[in-house]
């Protein structure tokens, strides 16, 4: 790993929750192996928010699910509260699985259409807690999502319905309410707003900002989308080809990037006032 | 920032949620005009097949040498205490076409029954592994699809001996090859879905998985192959007892009045005629449902 | 509604010309099973030669059905013109029969699309797709339409254009994808370029190559580009003039300078409120 930033490994002072050593996955075998995450060290520590940030290709996509444990390491470890993940039996690894959850991009594919939300919702509750499953566990089961549907600013009465009732925002917040219900410590958003207008874009990130603060949750946020991580991350890795390129506090690798590629990239995103700039050959 | 531009519109109206599922699944069935009609028809079989022996007005195995090959009451020479007249040893042909259903429609629910559960089961958990269990399944089932399945199902009579359960077995299990693919096609496309992620990000067990988030998807085109693969299997059974390696004599089945009436055909067409029709008649009926199936299939059809 | 028509011009030379093009009044429905929707209502604005109008709103504000207009390309049904013109020389588009339409699509107004992937046919070499385009529009050899196809490759930019032109979309990337797509519309030579969210599935470094070359094109054949997004940062940078759009209205147009320094709307605010800015040192 090179990293030019500084202070890649232990930016905050709290406790790590999560942590990557030397990892490492290759796909297909022999000569026609590819590399798509290469030898990525990182820590995450409780209630900040690191940013994975990478164009197509990038391997931020693999890298996330290999710290959901979706994906088996080529080589490497991932350790979550201390614990190798892929040491862990079956049963214990689901276990852990309750403490990491994990919101996608696509707020169309990611809730079974035949769901209705109580069931999107409660999946991780009747997973995890056998006191929410079966007829016994449905007026807890039903209390708990419409508790979580308030705490996403939805109406809990709405956790009746089917997912395709629902706008591209609503959705998100439901899938937020889904990550949220287990009470995980570390929530991996995978480009949770890139599907969202920017109005609603601006909404989502509020509302997960405040869960963060009042919840004290730790968020892996994965984006291409700079102007927004610089919004909401406290720490910034730079991946580009399997690689992280460039870590360090959001303040240094935003605002003065070490990397040609940083800078590249940073120069590349369209700017809302970029019309001052423009003055040469774009205004004519 | 804290400026919110819309306020996002509100879901639609509650009332798309009050139908049940199901209901609504046989509404939209019915819309159909043609699926309505065969799927009267198919009742109308399978009351004839559950009450045969109070609805025939003769014991369909009862010989009376003295009425032999009577045509039917509208025909010269026909009579109404025989409705679609009798056969070479005078047994009554109504009575034997409405016992020749129960036959009929057991072998063919039964052996697409087996053929479903062991084909879906088989799809399933091939497309859900993958791996080597996988190519193993789909290169058998390339195997068996090179072979002509009455062929097959010839070979396999013969080897086992007739009889009814028999070819139920034989039919089954040379049948399960379509919905294996079907659904492991459907598996396929469905796992990477990101609701099947995140099912797998927070714990969910494997066969939870299969059980809530594959099966209920892939209902709707086993019902559909499964009533097509009925009709099939009816015509299958039909064949084999046409050629003496179904049923035992004893048992009436269409197949084997097809292969009595053969003998007859410019004498007295009536005899292989009626359970001719009955047989097409059923297969059709089934065939439309299934494909009216196949329309009812999409969740959002019955859920606006 | 404000900044009429009359002051919604480029603020330089064009402020007396004619424009190029003219939607006067618009109205499309589409008539759905549920119900009707007023997609785009009474929508007006002009284009003209040269410039680069940013047609921007967020989803479902009827920016791509108004623009999509402009060839008749909305599926009908369910789309349903009710009112207003569509004015390119004198016609209105709207009325005019099929057969002449065609003539106008590619060769007076040419689109580019969102996805390049569906708008290529995946069986078929890029060059053979470009050099198709140019057989139908000047009636070219098979010959010439196959040299001149490479030589189009080439103006927007794809590197070894001989040996691309001999690829299959698949196995080119996004970028190359979109360019290849620019490559097509260009060939007819077009007055106007439509194009219609040409950079959301890029990557940002690629987004700023496109936009620069669309930029260059424009300048170089002095066409005039429309360009339909929802990201504010891309109008800020590309356009001369903005139409800011919102349930299916225009809320407000105007040079870009002025609409993003001293926006009258307070829709318009709060959709500049709430884009992300990056920040720099």
């Amino acid at each position: 790993m090179t990293t030019t930033g500084a202070g890649t490994a232990t930016a905050g002072a709290g406790t790590t929750l999560l942590e990557l050593n030397g990892l490492r996955k290759e796909f297909g075998t022999g000569d026609a192996a590819t590399v798509a995450v290469d030898d990525i060290s990182l820590t995450v520590t409780e209630g900040e928010t690191l940013a994975l940030v990478g164009e197509s290709g990038s391997g931020k996509t693999t890298l996330t699910r290999l710290l959901l444990a979706l994906l088996e390491p080529t080589a490497g470890t991932v350790l979550l509260e201390g614990r190798d993940l892929a040491a862990l039996p079956a049963a214990e690894l689901r276990r852990a699985r309750a403490r990491m959850q994990v919101v996608l991009q696509d707020p169309y594919s990611s809730m079974n259409p035949r769901f209705r939300i109580t069931d999107v919702i409660g999946e991780p509750l009747v997973t995890h807690h056998p006191d929410y499953r079966g007829r016994r566990g449905r007026p807890r089961l039903r209390e708990r999502v419409g508790e979580l549907l308030t705490s996403v600013g939805l109406d809990p009465a709405l956790q009746d319905r089917y997912p395709h009732e629902f706008s591209g925002g609503q959705r998100q917040r439901i899938s937020i309410a889904r990550a949220l219900a287990p009470e995980p410590g570390l929530v991996v958003l995978d480009e949770p707003t890139s599907a969202l207008d920017v109005s609603v874009q601006a909404q989502v990130l509020d509302l997960l900002t405040d869960l963060q603060q009042r919840l004290g949750l730790t968020y892996v946020f994965v984006s291409h989308n700079l102007a927004v991580v610089q919004q909401i991350a406290d720490r910034v890795a730079v991946m580009r080809r399997g690689a992280i390129v460039e870590s360090g506090t959001a303040e240094d690798v935003l605002k003065h990037p070490q990397h040609p590629y940083t800078r590249e990239l940073l120069a590349a995103v369209p700017r809302p006032d970029g019309y001052r700039t423009r003055g040469t050959a774009g205004a004519r | 920032m804290t400026t919110t531009p819309t306020t996002e519109p509100s879901p639609t109206a509650p009332e798309t949620v009050t139908h049940s599922a199901r209901t609504g699944a046989l509404r939209v069935l019915l819309r159909n005009r043609l699926a309505a009609v065969a799927l009267g028809v198919l009742v109308l079989m399978a009351v004839a097949a559950l009450l045969a022996p109070w609805l025939a007005p003769y014991d369909p195995a009862a010989q009376n040498l003295l009425v032999r090959l009577k045509p039917p009451a509208w025909q010269d020479g026909g009579s109404a205490s025989h409705l679609l007249g009798t056969d070479q040893l005078g047994r009554d042909l109504l009575s034997r076409v409405i016992h020749g259903a129960r036959i009929s429609l057991l072998v063919g629910i039964c052996a697409a029954l087996l053929a479903g559960v062991v084909g879906a089961a088989c799809g399933l958990f091939a497309g859900f592994r993958g791996g080597r269990f996988d190519r193993l399944l789909m290169r058998a089932a390339d195997i068996q699809l090179a072979f002509p399945s009455l062929l097959l199902a010839l070979a396999i009579v013969g080897f086992l001996g007739s009889g009814l359960w028999n070819v139920v077995l034989v039919l089954g299990f040379t049948g399960w090859v379509s919905y294996a693919r079907v659904v492991r096609a459907e598996v396929l496309s469905l796992r990477s879905r990101d609701y099947i992620t995140q099912a797998r990000a927070t714990g969910v067990k494997d066969g939870t998985i299969l059980r809530r988030h594959l099966l209920p998807n892939v209902t709707a085109p086993l019902a559909t192959i499964g009533t097509l693969h009925i009709a099939a299997a009816i015509v299958a059974e039909a064949s084999l007892s046409y050629l003496g390696l179904g049923v035992p004599k004893e048992i009436v089945t269409w197949g084997a009045m097809l292969a009595d009436g053969q003998l007859y055909l410019g004498t007295a067409w009536w005899v292989a005629v009626f359970p001719g029709l009955a047989l097409m008649l059923t297969s059709l009926a089934i065939n439309i449902t299934g494909d009216a199936l196949r329309d009812v299939a999409d969740p959002k059809a019955y859920r606006r | 509604m404000n900044r009429t028509p009359q002051t919604n011009q480029s603020p330089q030379e064009m402020a007396t010309a004619d424009p190029l093009l003219r939607i006067e009044d618009l109205s499309i429905d589409f008539r759905l099973g549920s119900g009707t929707v007023h997609a785009v209502r009474g929508v007006g604005l002009d284009l003209h030669a040269g410039e680069t109008l940013a047609v921007v709103g967020e989803s479902g504000s009827g920016k791509s059905a108004t623009m999509l207009s402009v060839l008749r390309l909305n599926p009908e049904p369910p789309c349903e013109y009710t009112a207003g013109r569509v004015v390119l020389d004198g016609r209105d588009l709207l009325a005019l029969p099929e057969k002449e339409l065609r003539e106008v699509r590619g060769n007076d107004v040419a689109m580019v699309f969102q996805d390049p992937m569906t708008s290529l046919d995946p069986l078929q070499r890029v060059g053979n797709q470009v050099a198709e385009v140019l057989r139908r529009h000047r009636g070219a050899t098979r010959a010439e339409a196959r040299a001149e196809a490479v030589r189009a490759l080439d103006e927007v930019g794809i590197p070894e254009p001989e040996r691309r032109a001999r690829q299959y979309p698949h196995e080119l990337s996004g970028g190359l994808r979109q360019r290849v797509m620019i490559a097509t519309a260009l060939v007819g030579r077009p007055r106007i370029l439509i194009a219609d969210e040409p950079t959301t599935a890029l990557d940002v470094t690629v987004q700023r190559q496109i936009l620069e070359l669309l930029d260059e094109l424009r300048d170089r054949h002095g066409m005039a580009v429309v360009l339909i997004t929802h990201d504010l940062g891309v109008v800020a940078e590309t356009a001369d003039r903005v139409v800011v759009m919102h349930h299916g209205q225009v809320v407000e147009t105007g040079a870009v300078a002025d609409v993003f320094e001293n926006p009258e709307q307070d829709y318009t605010r709060r959709l500049l409120a709430a884009t992300p800015r990056l920040e720099s040192a």
